[in-house]
């Protein structure tokens, strides 16, 4: 199997453009999505019954279909309601509800995760659920949280390939493009995945680097 | 009978008829007690006497199945309204009670994100509204009397069980609680340990604080208590002052527990 190496050189920058929307689509997600997962955890967590009762059919909602369905879903409804975003947006918006509903689970296994005792001791300070949740809980639930995150975020990176059927312009997509065009398969796809590989290896070093910081007590 | 709501001269807790149980197994059977501002208590008795359940509702940690506890001028867990209809605490009403109990664990559960220091001011600044640089003086002051004044800056992950304990119980006072509960300090401790507690707890003795304690150290009961109370299957057995128990106990049935309890001479 020859490889045409000058072609390879050729479509480089493209993809590389196309990797760059990849990034931006992943990480806007996962801050969001980390957001979101923190808000709703503690909720799950913390709020009345039939809101946990809830948040736990969301969650079950989106780990128990796959996620193309969800993108799918985001893809034909949101015009529906009245929200018409570029692909762009709609792709961010579909990884934040798919991540969200991963996070609300690893915060909120994270926080029970904690010992019991701390939160008596809070209660019998007088602190209430919300400040016990605040000030006690979730500074120790972030740093066990992490590793979780990291996950999380290879995840939603290569979640985003799925994004190539609703004409996002990432790397899965341009990929195909110019497969489709001019038929050199292995040039493309070794492009793609050796750039895939390169962006979560970094992500996850990055997290990694948080975590051991975080992890270090002066 | 005490009146509603009005606040007793020189009592700062009474339970009335406290039941407990947990399913079918009733821990405390209508416990009854007084305890007048200052006064030391002990409850002392075997594993699962009921002791620990006991001083876990008086912060209402544990909720009692029937009877009411009064603290300082309110029922803690509930109130009643204008019409005299028993209601429940909201949370918010619950947690502003319980600024007066301060409570001292087993297992310290000290917060493990804080430093010495700031798990004793987190309470004043977040609860208390005090001014962070305020809390701070008052958390030195207080860990100073428990003899931390090296170690205030220390994670609890690098502080000794005693120590732990020490900055549990600096964290509870800088409430400045009405009440003191302490929930057996020393039962994860060396004896070496041990002794750093309560001599502590003895120190604080001395001042006009009202203490409860759960504790299997019965030689420290002796010298600190004004009252024990003994208790066997969630029913007191002999309540009175340590002499009475220690020393010439009424009941068969403390005179056997007492038989395999170790005093310790000199010292705690």
């Amino acid at each position: 199997m020859g490889l045409d190496f000058s072609f390879m050189l050729e479509i480089f920058p493209t993809m590389l453009k196309a990797l760059l929307i990849t990034i931006q689509i992943s990480i806007i997600a996962l801050l969001f999505g980390t957001l979101g997962g923190v808000l709703i955890g503690s909720l799950r967590v913390a709020g009345p019954k039939w809101l946990q009762a809830l948040i736990q059919l969301f969650v079950d909602y989106i780990r128990g279909t796959p996620q193309m369905i969800h993108i799918l879903i985001i893809y034909f409804a949101l015009p529906q309601t009245g929200i018409v975003l570029n692909e762009f947006w709609t792709g961010v918006v579909a990884l934040t509800f798919i991540a969200t509903g991963y996070e609300v689970e690893i915060v909120r296994a994270s926080i029970e995760s904690l010992n019991r005792g701390q939160v008596e001791a809070a209660y019998s300070l007088g602190m209430g659920k919300w400040k016990t949740l605040i000030f006690i809980l979730l500074p120790q639930a972030a740093r066990r949280m992490i590793p979780a995150l990291t996950n999380e975020l290879v995840n939603t990176v290569k979640a985003s390939a799925l994004l190539s059927v609703i004409a996002v312009n990432e790397l899965t997509k341009i990929t195909n493009k110019i497969i489709y065009e001019t038929f050199y398969f292995f040039e493309v796809l070794i492009i793609s995945a050796i750039l895939y590989i390169i962006i979560i290896a970094l992500l996850t070093s990055l997290a990694k680097y948080f975590e051991n910081r975080m992890f270090t007590i002066s | 009978m005490m009146i509603r709501g009005e606040k007793m001269s020189d009592i700062i807790l009474k339970m009335n008829n406290v039941s407990k149980s947990f399913g079918d197994v009733e821990v405390v059977k209508d416990f009854n007690l007084e305890v007048m501002m200052g006064e030391k208590i002990v409850f002392a008795g075997a594993s699962g006497s009921g002791k620990t359940t006991l001083l876990r509702m008086i912060n209402y940690l544990e909720i009692p199945t029937k009877g009411k506890i009064w603290i300082d001028g309110d029922y803690i867990g509930g109130h009643y309204d204008e019409k005299d209809n028993w209601l429940a605490d909201t949370p918010k009403m619950l947690a502003e009670k319980r600024k007066k109990i301060g409570m001292v664990f087993q297992n310290f559960n000290l917060f493990a994100h804080l430093r010495a220091v700031d798990n004793v001011a987190i309470g004043p600044v977040k609860v208390l509204g005090v001014k962070k640089k305020e809390a701070i003086e008052r958390a030195e002051y207080y860990l100073e009397k428990v003899h931390l004044e090296d170690h205030m800056k220390k994670f609890p992950h690098q502080m000794s069980g005693g120590q732990q304990q020490r900055v549990a119980i600096a964290r509870a006072l800088a409430m400045k609680p009405k009440i003191m509960l302490f929930d057996e300090p020393t039962s994860a401790l060396d004896p070496k340990l041990t002794n750093e507690v309560l001599e502590v707890m003895q120190e604080l003795a001395q001042e006009n604080l009202t203490m409860i304690v759960v504790t299997h150290e019965m030689g420290f009961a002796k010298k600190f208590a004004d009252k024990v109370i003994y208790l066997e299957d969630g029913i007191v057995i002999e309540a009175g002052p340590p002499e009475q128990i220690f020393d010439n106990p009424n009941s068969e049935k403390t005179r056997n527990f007492l038989s395999y309890c170790v005093f310790k001479e000199g010292g705690i």
